[in-house]
């Protein structure tokens, strides 16, 4: 039931989270701030963290430099259902209610070894899923096998600072997936576009040996095209929206990105989460240029993701406010769309094409100040092709009356003119 | 690529129906400054054409001097010409561009006076003015309202397809912010403008709600037309504190403030100056009888002509 809405990416990303979130509070890191205004203090950067994760068709294994999980951390929150302690979701980490690692790990295999240290203690915790599960719900607790402080035993391969989980006996659909090439590439793109700004402040992910490098969103610029800045502040929660046209050669999707403290929430959205259909207009092909990136910093409770942080609390204060900011911040954009992609007389104005030819811009270059969203204005009077057909007889009808040498297409242009002339001028 | 606009058609100085319109507007807002709205510190976004009507009005009668005039003609020489105070911003470009402008914290009273049909369009910029403007100011939105079937409803070769054809896009297209089914009915002279005023009344609440602790207090509900059928709808966005004056201020009382989906004709009948003169002779006197009048006008014009009376433009020619 646990694991039930979770898909397995998500749950190795959760994993990650737990990792990048002790990092975060160790390290003192605003991934966030890398995008804000300017103030005054140069950006906090990680030091020697790093994640590395491997798996095959029979094992998974996540290591990271993070900073370790304190024998007092593990016995009173990390394995508890629910964080307990409050105070851990007043900062601006990635954990949110204190279950996803547990919900992840369940979620890839039966056999489970974590094991931990800190610069003062240590400890291994071995689950096996099933034997935890037959217990009665009373007894579902986690005890650790081993533990102490001070000096490591000499078979205890974890140094201090570091931990490692790794899974083994895995679910009967997680191993054939694990062995699929595009299982990988699709992991670590899902993790370069997640983590974007934990990587460019200096944390490393490895995936199957391979280095993953920071995807940041990106937006069309030109001298005629400019993307749409804002920041404001909801409470103790930070929004910073861009919003713009990705150029003609992007392949990326359109649609809404959505950040709580530096991690992606949504994926490009197109549905009525991001308000299309209901605020904005329904979503068309003809704003498949349109992007907006919106990032969320505030404390863990005060963000509008789901445990999952695979969606939106769609009615939670903070995330209405910020969709009525997003409804604003599009409408002029959405409105271009509309007059340069006008569909059914022209695909696509002189305007449109001029919008098009811009170079990417990642949102970490885009000057950090208000900006309204610019776009070349109307060019030039468009001449639209027309095309129908007609029974010959009547062309015939009108050669006859006009001038026998006349071609269709000069028929086509000449009715056309006689109608301006005599009904529209 | 667009269509002429509607100022190069009509002369919006002589709009007899809108000029009682805006003169309604007035009323009410002079209504809400008894009620400690300071309007006259208000900002008026609204689209001038070139004639300006509804700013010079609100200037003098409401005495705004912050006033912005949104116009995407490409005129602007011709609007520069016209702009009839110094202190009118003008602002050359779809008030879809203009809205991400508005400040958070200022109280305007915006129209979006448009002289075409609801479009989803429309829709966003109506939706982006309920997410911006602050408790306190007003949203007016004024669009086409005949139910006429568009010609270029596509794949249609019969009136009846035609009509089934933009039945099924106004269902999709606004269904949802409408509380019967929409059927042939809502075609009719009457229907069209009542489905219109209740959509965009719908929409305005809906989107207003979702801002926490905001509503949208309707105040407007009409219907007149100068030619082509218009329906307008507005209201003020309102936290609770902004209701309760709002309230206090007796502006519900006015007797053609509408705050549902029943929509308020705007009808004038048409009379001659010795006629009116003579008719307004008779008000403060007991209601007067259509039978009994010197000449004949049924008592559907004579109760519009007592309900508009203050307002009915008096047109003449002058030589300047």
């Amino acid at each position: 039931m646990l694991t039930r809405d979770i898909g397995l990416k998500t749950s190795i990303l959760d994993l990650c989270d737990n990792a990048i979130d002790q990092a975060v509070r160790q390290d003192g890191v605003d991934a966030m701030g890398l995008l804000l205004a300017d103030r005054g203090t140069a950006p906090r950067r990680f030091v020697n963290r790093n994640i590395s994760i491997e798996f095959g068709p029979d094992s998974f294994r996540i290591r990271d430099t993070c900073g370790g999980i304190s024998v007092d951390d593990a016995r009173r929150r990390v394995f508890l259902f629910g964080d307990p302690d409050p105070a851990h979701f007043a900062g601006h980490g990635l954990s949110v209610y204190g279950i996803g690692m547990k919900r992840a790990l369940f979620k890839i295999g039966n056999k489970i070894r974590i094991a931990s240290a800190t610069e003062q203690d240590w400890f291994e915790l071995e689950i096996d899923v099933a034997q935890w599960k037959s217990q009665h719900p009373q007894d579902w607790k986690f005890r650790l096998t081993r533990s102490g402080g001070g000096d490591r035993p000499a078979d205890f391969r974890v140094a201090a600072g570091q931990t490692e989980i790794e899974v083994t006996a895995l679910r009967d659909t997680v191993g054939p997936r694990f062995a699929q090439p595009p299982f990988v590439r699709q992991l670590r793109s899902r993790m370069a576009n997640s983590y974007a700004l934990f990587l460019m402040a200096g944390l490393e992910i490895e995936v199957c040996g391979l280095r993953v490098a920071s995807s940041l969103p990106e937006v069309g610029v030109s001298d005629m095209l400019q993307a749409a800045r804002h920041e404001r502040s909801l409470g103790s929660v930070d929004v910073l929206l861009i919003a713009g046209i990705t150029p003609r050669a992007s392949v990326l999707p359109g649609g809404w990105c959505i950040f709580c403290n530096g991690r992606m929430i949504l994926d490009h959205d197109t549905t009525h989460l991001t308000g299309w259909g209901e605020a904005l207009p329904r979503w068309h092909s003809k704003y498949q240029h349109f992007v907006g990136y919106v990032y969320l910093r505030g404390p863990v409770q005060s963000l509008p993701w789901t445990t999952t942080k695979g969606s939106l609390v769609f009615d939670s204060e903070v995330y209405q406010s910020t969709l009525g900011e997003m409804v604003i911040q599009a409408r002029p954009i959405l409105a271009f769309l509309d007059s340069a992609f006008p569909g059914d007389l022209i695909p696509e104005t002189a305007a449109g094409r001029t919008a098009l030819d811009s170079v990417p811009l990642q949102v970490s270059e885009i000057p950090k100040k208000e900006l309204p969203f610019a776009a070349p204005g109307d060019l030039a009077i468009e001449d639209v092709e027309i095309r129908y057909a007609k029974p010959a007889a009547d062309l015939y009808k009108i050669r006859e009356h006009v001038d026998e040498d006349l071609s269709a297409a000069q028929i086509g242009a000449l009715t056309f003119d006689y109608y301006i002339r005599q009904e529209c001028e | 690529m667009s269509a002429r606009p509607s100022f190069s058609k009509l002369n919006y100085l002589l709009r007899p129906s809108k000029q009682v319109e805006r003169k309604l507007f007035i009323e009410t807002f002079h209504s809400l400054a008894m009620g400690g709205f300071r309007i006259k510190d208000y900002t008026y976004v609204g689209f001038g054409s070139i004639y300006y009507a509804d700013f010079i009005l609100f200037h003098k009668y409401l005495y705004i001097t912050k006033m912005v005039c949104v116009e995407q003609a490409k005129i602007p020489k011709r609007m520069q010409f016209n702009l009839p105070f110094r202190f009118i911003q003008l602002e050359m470009q779809p008030f879809a561009q203009y809205v991400t402008r508005l400040q958070r914290d200022t109280p305007y009273i915006v129209w979006l006076d448009y002289d075409i049909a609801l479009s989803q369009q429309v829709f966003a910029d109506v939706t982006a003015c309920c997410k911006v403007l602050c408790p306190g100011s007003a949203l007016i939105v004024t669009v086409e309202g005949s139910g006429k079937v568009h010609a270029d409803v596509a794949g249609a070769d019969s009136q009846r397809s035609r009509d089934q054809e933009y039945l099924n896009r106004l269902k999709r297209d606004f269904g949802r912010y409408y509380s019967a089914d929409i059927t042939q009915s809502i075609l009719s002279t009457n229907g069209f403008p009542k489905f219109i005023g209740e959509v965009l009344a719908t929409k305005c609440q809906q989107e207003t709600n979702a801002r926490k602790g905001l509503s949208f207090d309707q105040l407007f509900n009409f219907r007149y037309a100068d030619g082509r059928q218009m329906v307008t709808v507005g209201g003020i966005i309102a936290d609770a504190d902004v209701s309760r004056r709002v309230q206090e201020s007796g502006v519900h009382a006015l007797a053609f403030i509408e705050r549902g989906n029943s929509q308020r004709p705007i009808n004038l009948p048409m009379l001659t100056v010795r006629e009116r003169l003579w008719l307004d002779q008779q008000i403060g006197s007991d209601p007067l009888d259509a039978q009994t009048l010197q000449f004949e006008l049924d008592q559907d014009a004579l109760e519009s002509y007592r309900q508009s009376y203050r307002d009915y433009p008096n047109y003449q020619e002058g030589l300047f």
